[in-house]
């Protein structure tokens, strides 16, 4: 690759080490590069996810009634499940920023095992193009979660898209083994736990549960793929004992917990380098951390020890989600007094990091709704959990991910990304995911299952305030995409221009 | 008036034709849209149209909601306002560190705040799950046919028929796939996993018709999932179940029939001494020839009289008009075949 060498260059470490010299990028072990390769990876699959977004906003306004329309709404919001949660949503974070920073933070040169970290990154790939295949062949029609029914019984292509799965969670595995093993061996050089940054608590309690749940995930996935084949009958049509969406939630929750931590992660570090605490991180914020890892885990207790259907397992469940909220406002008072002490000034970065601060705070009180007896058995399979968790990844998550790139692009390129063209996408970002998923949610509460193409509740209105909400994210995340790319270009001009005088 | 009701309000506003159930609503209970004097009536109006509050939990439900929204909206504010007043005050604080004190009280109001949305959302599930005595039991099932709901006697129907403020006890039976029992206006859903029995109860507050639906994914047709649950103004409850209640189901064939012949009303139009009204006697009906308008003859078999009764137009007795109103999905089978032994007990 011939742009390699002028990007690699201007990072202030890629330079240094002999190793990023001349090897091809796709084999390389660097940590940035890896870094850039997830970005593409991530950035096109967002692409297609992002079109998929758009088509199942507007399917319900256009076409609906036949059984055609409802098959391929299913379709579509499968596929942009799948690609969302498992190629978006998972990996960005610690594939992009972690990979990054963590070494960085850490004030070490490499992960603990560069091997593994290319490793994690080529399953990714061959996941994506099993992935690729289930799109192409008969695009799976089941949910990003495989719901049974239709993961038993459906004819689309459910085998491709659970062997792509394999590799990508074999990956997540992989690089959080390599997070929490670089996290731990950096403290070699006569450094204790308390010198340890917040970016590294978090991102290493993110790295830590990957590692541990998606055995469960594949042990799942093994199960329902040798029932679709008639070689067991685990999960059981009569009987309620073995559910299959139990063990995937099993799963699905810590793995959620997980995701919340990376943005956690990066919200925190770009708040540090705006208010007072670049590097450190206060007892309380790691204590926060330590206990949203610990309530991930002990909702897997909850699975495992309590059929979901008994009264207190439930009440147990709403209980423990609720209790999450607590290390969450900690976090908060501890960002916003961080950045009391300092001399913060809004640019890009903080903004989107706020973005994901608000959303991540509504679209917890969101779960509150949910978690709560009586309002949550009223919302359950309602597109109000499809609002919150949309909050939740798409305010949240990618909110935090374009926080993290706009603070790090100058040391990525050399190059700052122009902040008034930043900070108008930033504001279209927060105005589009509101104006997006508000009206799920009140859809939700009218009573609009999820999942549903037929508009049960409410009217048609609220629909397109969505789709317009959609459109604004689209472009906001073109125009910060274009802003990126150009400071790039503008970033290799200069260094052409520099290299030739 | 309560922000719910804007929310609502803003999306009624858009709503060209209001939903079924609410031209239902109208139609059937005048009461509920008693006129109201403040400026917020058109509001409420409309907010009352998309999801009224149609059970005693619906008020409980969106007052938990509220309270949790009004909290939800007023931490976002304060979240926003916090990034945005640090970064736009003219001097940077001091440094240091944030006092313990403040993490921890943080820390304890959210954990009360937390507590009091767990406590206030359990005591309406409290409420929901004790069943008051007396409730009208009502058994629910989602079959292969889709819905079906059976009555203390025994009547058997795809439309869920409530009365107006009494409480009713639904039982649910789980099926060989889990769904779900949801009617939004009632702000009620309950989980049936496999294999289960559950029991919930709602007392409905509002006339009208409200839409029933399973939410749980499905390989089945959408309408299979959706019913209709019927709140029968005051004291049309009562006069449905008179309808549909026949002789006790477990009454020797004959007496049945013969109990039957008496409630369902045959009398209006056929005999059993010989006399002719409007349609014909069942006197010595095996004895006799039954000749149809067509000039066929047939055989008086049970097959014959239950094919007359549920589907009297099929074949039409010669020398009588086809007035005869179809009794299909209004008898029972057994009552069904107590009409035809008693019909053809009769010398
Ligand atoms: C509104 C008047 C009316 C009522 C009420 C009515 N029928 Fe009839 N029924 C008729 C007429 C008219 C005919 C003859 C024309 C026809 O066959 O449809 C008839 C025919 C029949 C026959 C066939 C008689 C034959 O000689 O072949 C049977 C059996 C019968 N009715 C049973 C019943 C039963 C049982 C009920 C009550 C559950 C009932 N009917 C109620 C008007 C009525």
């Amino acid at each position: 690759m011939n742009s390699s060498h002028s990007i690699g260059s201007t990072n202030p470490g890629a330079a240094a080490k002999p190793s990023a010299g001349g090897e091809l990028w796709f084999f390389t072990q660097d940590h940035r590069r890896l870094a850039w390769m997830y970005a593409i990876v991530i950035g096109l699959s967002l692409v297609v996810g992002t079109v998929l977004a758009v088509g199942l906003g507007l399917q319900p306004l256009t076409g609906h009634g036949t059984a055609a329309d409802a098959e391929s709404y299913r379709r579509l919001y499968s596929m942009h499940g799948l690609v969302m949660v498992f190629l978006v949503a998972l990996p960005a974070l610690p594939g992009i920023v972690g990979n990054w920073l963590l070494p960085e933070r850490l004030g070490v040169d490499e992960m603990a095992w560069p091997r593994m970290n290319l490793l994690a990154f080529q399953l990714l790939l061959v996941g994506c193009v099993f992935f690729l295949v289930a799109f192409f062949a008969t695009p799976l029609d089941t949910g990003w979660d495989f719901a049974l029914p239709y993961a038993l019984k459906s004819n689309s292509s459910v085998a491709w898209g659970m062997l792509g799965i394999v590799f990508v969670a074999a990956s997540f595995a992989t690089s959080g083994a390599n997070i929490v093993a670089t996290v731990i061996t950096s403290r070699g050089a006569g450094r204790c736990w308390s010198d340890l940054p917040f970016f590294a608590w978090a991102m290493g309690a993110a790295g830590l549960i990957q590692a541990i749940v998606t055995p469960v995930l594949l042990a799942a996935l093994a199960l329902l793929f040798a029932q679709r084949e008639g070689a067991s009958d685990v999960f059981a049509s009569s009987g309620a004992d073995v559910r299959f969406d139990q063990w995937f939630w099993f799963w699905a929750h810590p793995a959620l917990a997980s995701m919340l931590l990376a943005a956690i992660a990066v919200i925190g570090d770009v708040v540090g380098e705006h208010g007072d605490r670049p590097r450190g991180a206060s007892r309380a914020s790691v204590l926060s951390v330590m206990a949203i890892t610990v309530f991930a885990f002990a909702g897997w207790g909850i699975h495992v020890l309590g059929r979901t259907d008994s009264a207190a397992c439930d009440a147990a469940f709403s209980a423990l989600v609720l209790a999450s909220g607590v290390p969450l406002i900690v976090l908060i008072v501890d960002w916003v007094t961080t950045l009391e002490r300092g001399e913060a000034r809004a640019t890009t970065a903080l903004g989107y990091a706020a973005t994901s601060v608000v959303a991540l705070t509504v679209g917890g009180m969101a779960g509150v709704f949910l978690a709560v007896p009586g309002t949550g058995a009223h919302l359950q399979n309602t597109s109000f959990s499809t609002g919150a968790l949309h909050f939740l990844v798409v305010g949240g998550v990618l909110g935090a991910l374009l926080a993290g790139v706009h603070q790090l692009w100058p040391r990525w390129i050399g190059v700052a990304a122009r902040e008034g063209w930043g900070k108008f996408a930033c504001f279209l970002f927060f105005v589009g995911v509101n104006l997006a998923f508000v009206p799920l949610c009140v859809r939700g509460y009218l009573g609009q299952p999820r999942r549903t193409l037929e508009v049960v509740a409410a009217d048609e209105r609220l629909g397109w305030y969505a789709v317009l909400g959609a459109g604004l994210v689209v472009g906001a995340l073109t125009l910060a995409a274009w802003n990126l790319v150009a400071t790039l270009l503008d970033s290799r001009a200069v260094l052409a221009k520099k290299e030739a005088d | 008036m309560n922000f719910l009701a804007l929310i609502q309000a803003a999306a009624a506003a858009a709503q060209p034709t209001a939903p079924a159930a609410a031209q239902a609503t109208a139609a059937q209970a005048p009461a509920a849209q008693a006129p109201v004097a403040d400026a917020a009536a058109p509001v409420a109006q409309a907010a009352k149209e998309l999801l009224p509050q149609a059970s005693t939990f619906a008020a409980s439900i969106d007052d938990s909601f509220l309270l949790i929204l009004w909290f939800a909206v007023f931490l976002a504010i304060v979240v926003a306002g916090a990034f945005a007043i640090m970064v736009l005050r003219p001097s940077a604080g001091t440094a240091g560190s944030t006092s313990r004190a403040l993490y921890r009280w943080s820390a304890v109001g959210a954990f009360a705040l937390v507590a009091v949305f767990f406590v206030q959302g359990a005591r309406v599930w409290a409420d929901m799950q004790v069943v008051p005595r007396g409730a009208v039991p009502v058994r629910v099932a989602l079959e292969e046919k889709g819905w079906s709901f059976t009555y203390p006697n025994g009547y058997v129907t795809n439309e869920l028929h409530l009365p107006i403020d009494r409480a009713v006890k639904l039982t649910f039976q789980g099926a060989s796939e889990p769904y779900t029992f949801a009617v939004p206006a009632f702000r009620l859903q309950i989980a049936v996993p496999v294999g289960t029995r559950r029991d919930a109860w709602v007392q409905p507050t509002l006339a009208g018709d409200w839409e029933v639906r399973s939410t749980v994914p499905s390989l089945r047709k959408a309408e299979e999932l959706v019913a209709q649950a019927t709140v029968h103004a005051e004291g049309g409850y009562e006069k449905w179940y008179q309808d549909i209640s026949g002789p006790p189901l477990d009454l020797p064939p004959v007496e049945l029939g013969q109990r039957s012949y008496q409630m369902r009303g045959c009398t209006q139009c056929h005999t059993v001494d010989g006399a002719k009204l409007v349609g014909p006697t069942f006197k010595g009906f095996l004895a006799r020839e039954h000749r149809m308008k067509d000039g066929s003859v047939v055989d008086p078999s049970d097959d014959y009289i239950k094919e007359s009764i549920l589907d009297p137009q099929a074949k039409v007795v010669e020398g009588f008009e086809p007035v005869m109103p179809s009794f299909k999905g209004r008898l029972h089978e057994l009552e069904v075949a107590g009409l035809a032994a008693y019909i053809k007990s009769l010398q």
